[in-house]
């Protein structure tokens, strides 16, 4: 079983052997297991969310890093010309 | 040295029927709670008038610690009466964060002798800039000195905290137990388990624990950007990336800071400790694993062995932003602390605004987003 799950039933004073022995502890069971569905959606959509946004930093980062080596080289190269 | 642990909740009251009767000179009272005994009071005050002797002290919290489990609206209490250590209280008012310096100067000045030998100190977790406490803190005391702690916490909400002062439940206070002689051992950890992501940022404008713009650009912005819908729950939601802070490259120690609050007209953050202008940033992401890991090595850090015989205290001070992460899974962590520390210690403690303890070793410093651990035992 999950540690999660296990976790849940022996907060609640359940085990895998018997059903919850009240309306609403078989309620507060489902509550507790309903959060953390809810919990692995949310914590998976935010870290996809900063997989995107991050990895969009860091192209727009080596783009500027290509410009500015572009341009320094340009310059280097207009100066040997010069010479 | 005896312990007892044991709890309180609103609809089941205490978890003993009998409170244990070790009230002492050398008993500690170790009281933590919700945010919401600053409107009553009343079983601070019925657990405070059985131990007239001792010293108590508490804070509030964003989730109460007793054993391997997690509660809200409740109190944790530890009751620890000591064979051979003295025990010594100092307060002193934090109005604003400007008095946090002069606030831990004042503690330490209270607490200071040649027999100190650590201090645990529990702080307004609001009105302070908890590197600054720290500051005036080690400015005052020797650096054998154990110096641990926690700022008080007030659930995902950052409205009200409170400390006991005078054993009552108040805000804009710092409070500390001194724990005096050579039979205390004091252990101590503090471990994150957050992972660095995205570029390092440079700190362009901040004042203070006051964070304006980073490289160029206002802070809330970036973070309203990475928390996309969750914006909405600021500056609860903040704490879901921790900032990674070092003074320059070549600076292998980076301290991690949280959000305690947003200002929406000046687009900044204020952190829960110092965010110096020129420091590198770096935004931290939660890997669950290594959260509950990193717990583990924080009761590793701590070296408690059974040579105090079976009675030990650890005090558990976890980050609000590792329960906000951890959500149903937060009773992980510490249960993984007490797996690692020796049987039959007790454990409790709070879910914080900021932790006090040294790295590794040396002095004390402010972290956030850690699991913190001291333990308390003596030598037989």
């Amino acid at each position: 079983m999950h540690p999660l799950l296990a976790r849940q039933l022996k907060r609640l004073g359940l085990d895998e052997q018997h059903p919850p022995p009240s309306r609403e502890a078989w309620s507060e069971l489902i509550e507790r297991i309903d959060r953390s569905y809810v919990e692995a959606d949310q914590g998976h959509a935010l870290l996809e969310r900063s997989l995107a946004l991050s990895s969009k930093e860091m192209q727009d980062l080596y783009a500027t890093l290509g410009t500015v080596v572009g341009s320094l080289l340009e310059g280097d190269a207009g100066s040997l010309r010069a010479a | 040295m005896e312990v007892h642990t044991f709890g309180y909740d609103r609809k089941k009251y205490w978890s003993v029927k009998n409170r244990p009767r070790i009230d002492s000179r050398r008993t500690l009272v170790l009281l933590f709670g919700s945010s919401s005994f600053l409107d009553s009071a009343d079983p601070l005050s019925e657990l405070a008038d059985d131990y007239r002797e001792a010293i108590v002290i508490g804070c509030s919290t964003a989730g109460e610690i007793l054993g391997t489990q997690i509660f809200d609206e409740s109190v944790s209490a530890a009751i620890v009466r000591f064979d051979h250590t003295d025990l010594r209280l100092a307060s002193a008012p934090v109005q604003s964060a400007d008095h946090s310096f002069s606030a831990g100067q004042e503690i330490a000045q209270q607490l200071n002798d040649s027999r100190l030998k650590g201090i645990f100190v529990l702080s307004d977790g609001l009105h302070v800039n908890g590197s600054e406490l720290v500051r005036g803190l080690n400015s005052k005391v020797s650096p054998s000195v154990v110096v641990t702690g926690g700022l008080a916490g007030d659930g995902d909400r950052f409205r009200r905290t409170w400390v006991l002062q005078d054993r009552r439940p108040q805000a804009g206070f710092v409070t500390a137990v001194g724990l005096y002689g050579d039979r205390i051992q004091i252990g101590h950890g503090s471990k994150g388990g957050w992972d660095l992501f995205g570029p390092e940022r440079r700190v362009t404008r901040s004042k203070g624990n006051i964070l304006f713009e980073l490289d160029g650009r206002p802070a809330l912005q970036l973070y309203k950007e990475y928390l996309g819908e969750r914006a909405t729950g600021l500056p609860a939601t903040g704490l879901l990336f921790p900032l990674a802070l070092r003074s320059n490259k070549s600076d292998s120690k980076s301290l991690v800071r949280t959000i305690l609050a947003v200002d929406e007209q000046a687009q900044s953050l204020t952190f829960a400790g110092d965010i110096p202008e020129g420091a590198l940033a770096q935004l931290m992401k939660a890997n669950f694993d290594r959260l509950v890991q990193g717990a583990s090595e924080a009761a590793s850090s701590t070296k408690l062995s059974t040579d105090g015989g079976p009675c030990a205290l650890a005090i558990a001070i976890s980050c609000v932003g590792r329960r906000l992460v951890l959500g149903e899974r937060t009773e992980e962590e510490i249960e993984a602390t007490l797996d690692v520390l020796p049987k039959g210690t007790r454990q409790i403690g709070f879910y914080s605004y900021g932790e006090l303890s040294p790295f590794a070793t040396g002095t004390c410093d402010l972290h956030n987003q850690t699991m913190t651990l001291t333990t308390l035992s003596e030598a037989a």
